[in-house]
């Protein structure tokens, strides 16, 4: 999508304060009604219909009179809220060229006053699960109970909060440096996507690098959960740095191993596919490195819960609460579940998602706004499935073709599961993290805001 | 700084409401405009607060009858909520969400009304002039508070 940032001049504070009030009102309405948007942003003059009349013009909101007369965000809306509100605290002056499209994120260049470049994500939950809701007709009329906004802000909130958290115990991830509602500012990383790179003066040592970083994850109590190529980048020196963090859990997650195992196999295929790494060479080397972090890494257990202290002070500092994670867990697992699932038990987790009803109408609406993003999102999609399609003819080739492949194999399996012991008898040494973690409890921070606009908006 | 509680006060509504309160604050004195925004909604927290204690101790009367300890209650919550929605406020101020923190006193300023409107809806039931005149005095204050926040570089 075009983010023509241009028109951010031509707004009032009236726009804005129009603008935010649809916000709140979407805290409880799918569709704001009008009257209550009215009442909330509180315009002199009737002047909130001429304010809407301009925002529906520059596509900011979307009108629906078909049960009563209302309006919602669109995404672009919801953009120039949380960009004006950077804007004025002076974060950045300027928004550039867009620079990435995930999934269920956009990213783009901004500039600071003083010519810095950073990078500006902007979160879009809820447009993987348009299109999975559109492809199946006849559940049209069900929607997710937690609507695109809630759960934008949400992955906003966690990946800013984790970034932090990360960056103070001296993980490799880009600078957090601020956030509003979906969309968080960070320093732009040098380099490459895994991905895109062909050729490494030193695969075994990246490989290693790599391999590090997913157990010291674990040692910390935290699995990626899509540490893979697209989510790791490289720069001229061969440094690594971790991208990506909002569908992070726990070690304390019940699909935890399944998690880390995936993480692990998929930089092992990668490495093996890209790199032609072989397996018995990498497994001494890693033998090495373990012994080596063995002997002189292991955490006292004061220093680990100083640790403790910094994840906890730093989660809630940010106001990510267990509340927001369970909401967002809920969004993110039913969506890669229904992704890797076939179309009838599919459809059966699209209907778990939905707990309430909507007319085709709203959903089609919705549908009509997200077409852009949809392609987008259906692009890298298929590009994801070609390449686990090629690695599994891989696989089935090599199986093919000679014993020694499945003595590789074999060799595989083994050091996964060393890998995997290791990493869980680490996560134990934890314990007293996680416990700490998980006991966390609201201290008045976002969450509890919205708990109370969504009372305030409730009794009107 | 009687100057700057000046200079602020002249582009809210109530200018003398707004002097006289922020005034007679002791940390005023010590205060930027955000500083003063703070004392204001907290002079509207004071006053929802009263307000909906009032509410409260009237449904203790027993002369009330069921209909009027209904709305009594309704009131009672409604002004407990702007309360709430004040104090969200202070908390976006020190978040420095100035967009959410004006909202939010346009909500505090908006209870009043849902009660108003309440008693409306009974026709036999005559609005207080007490509580009217409560009404009038929050939202004067709300609208004294957005009109300072208004005035912060937002």
């Amino acid at each position: 999508m075009k983010l023509d940032v241009d028109v951010l001049r031509y707004l009032s504070k009236d726009d804005f304060r129009v603008l935010t009030a649809v916000e709140l009102g979407m805290r409880n309405h799918e569709i704001v009604p009008t009257e209550l948007i009215d009442r909330i942003a509180r315009l002199k003059h009737g002047g909130t219909y001429k304010v809407l009349k301009n925002l529906l013009k520059h596509k900011l909101l979307h009108h629906d009179s078909s049960k009563y007369d209302g309006f919602r965000l669109t995404y672009l809306g919801y953009d120039f809220l949380a960009i004006k509100t950077m804007v004025n605290k002076g974060v950045f002056v300027a928004v550039g060229r867009q620079i990435g499209v995930g999934k269920e994120s956009d990213i783009f260049e901004v500039a600071r006053e003083d010519g810095t470049v950073l990078a500006m994500k902007l979160h879009r939950l809820g447009r993987v699960s348009f299109r999975a809701v559109k492809s199946k007709r006849d559940y049209l009329r069900h929607r997710s109970s937690y609507n695109w906004l809630y759960l934008s802000r949400l992955a906003a909130l966690k990946e800013f909060a984790f970034m932090k958290a990360l960056e103070t115990h001296g993980f490799p991830v880009p600078n957090a440096i601020e956030s509003n509602r979906h969309c968080v500012v960070m320093s732009l990383v040098q380099g490459y996507p895994l991905v895109q790179v062909k050729q490494l003066l030193n695969p075994e040592t990246v490989f290693e690098a790599i391999l590090g970083q997913v157990v010291r994850l674990a040692e910390h109590g935290l699995i990626h959960c899509d540490f893979n190529e697209f989510n790791i980048m490289i720069n001229d020196d061969e440094k690594i740095t971790m991208i990506d963090f909002p569908q992070m859990v726990s070690v304390s997650h019940r699909n935890a191993q399944m998690y880390f195992d995936r993480d692990v196999e998929c930089i092992f295929k990668f490495f093996r596919k890209r790199f032609n790494l072989s397996f018995q060479e990498s497994i001494d080397d890693i033998d090495g490195s373990d012994e080596g972090r063995d002997e002189a890494g292991k955490p006292s257990f004061s220093s680990i819960e100083r640790s403790a202290g910094f994840l906890d002070r730093e989660l809630a500092a940010s106001g990510f609460t267990r509340k927001n994670e369970e909401d967002i867990q809920r969004f993110i697992e039913g969506g890669a579940e229904s992704d890797t699932n076939s179309d009838s038990e599919g459809v059966d987790l699209v209907e778990d998602l939905n707990e309430a009803d909507t007319v085709d109408d709203d959903s089609s609406h919705l549908s009509e706004q997200n077409e852009g993003s949809e392609s987008q999102g259906k692009e890298e999609i298929c590009e994801a499935r070609e390449s686990s399609g090629s690695e599994k003819e891989d696989a089935s080739d090599n199986g093919e073709s000679n014993e020694d492949t499945l003595q590789n194999e074999a060799e595989l399996v083994k050091n996964l599961s060393k890998q995997r012991r290791h990493a869980i008898a680490k996560a134990h040494k934890g314990r007293k993290t996680v416990a700490a973690r998980n006991s966390y409890k609201d201290k008045g921070g976002r969450s509890s805001h919205n708990s109370k606009i969504q009372k305030q908006l409730s009794s009107w | 700084d009687s100057s700057l509680i000046k200079r602020t006060c002249k582009n809210t509504k109530y200018y003398n409401l707004c002097f006289s309160s922020l005034k007679s604050d002791p940390s005023s004195p010590n205060a930027d405009p955000k500083g003063l925004a703070v004392i204001m909604i907290g002079i509207g927290m004071t006053n929802a607060t009263s307000t909906s204690s009032y509410l409260s101790s009237k449904l203790l009367s027993p002369s009330n009858n069921t209909t009027l300890k209904r709305v009594l209650k309704e009131c009672a919550d409604k002004y407990s909520y702007a309360g709430d929605a004040l104090q969200d406020s202070v908390q976006d101020l020190a978040n420095e969400a100035y967009d959410y923190a004006y909202m939010h006193i346009t909500a505090a300023k908006d209870y009043p009304n849902a009660c108003h409107n309440a008693f409306k809806r009974y026709p036999g039931l005559a609005y207080p002039r007490d509580l009217a005149s409560r009404e009038d005095g929050l939202k004067h204050i709300c609208d004294v508070a957005m009109g300072i926040i208004d005035n912060l570089d937002w």
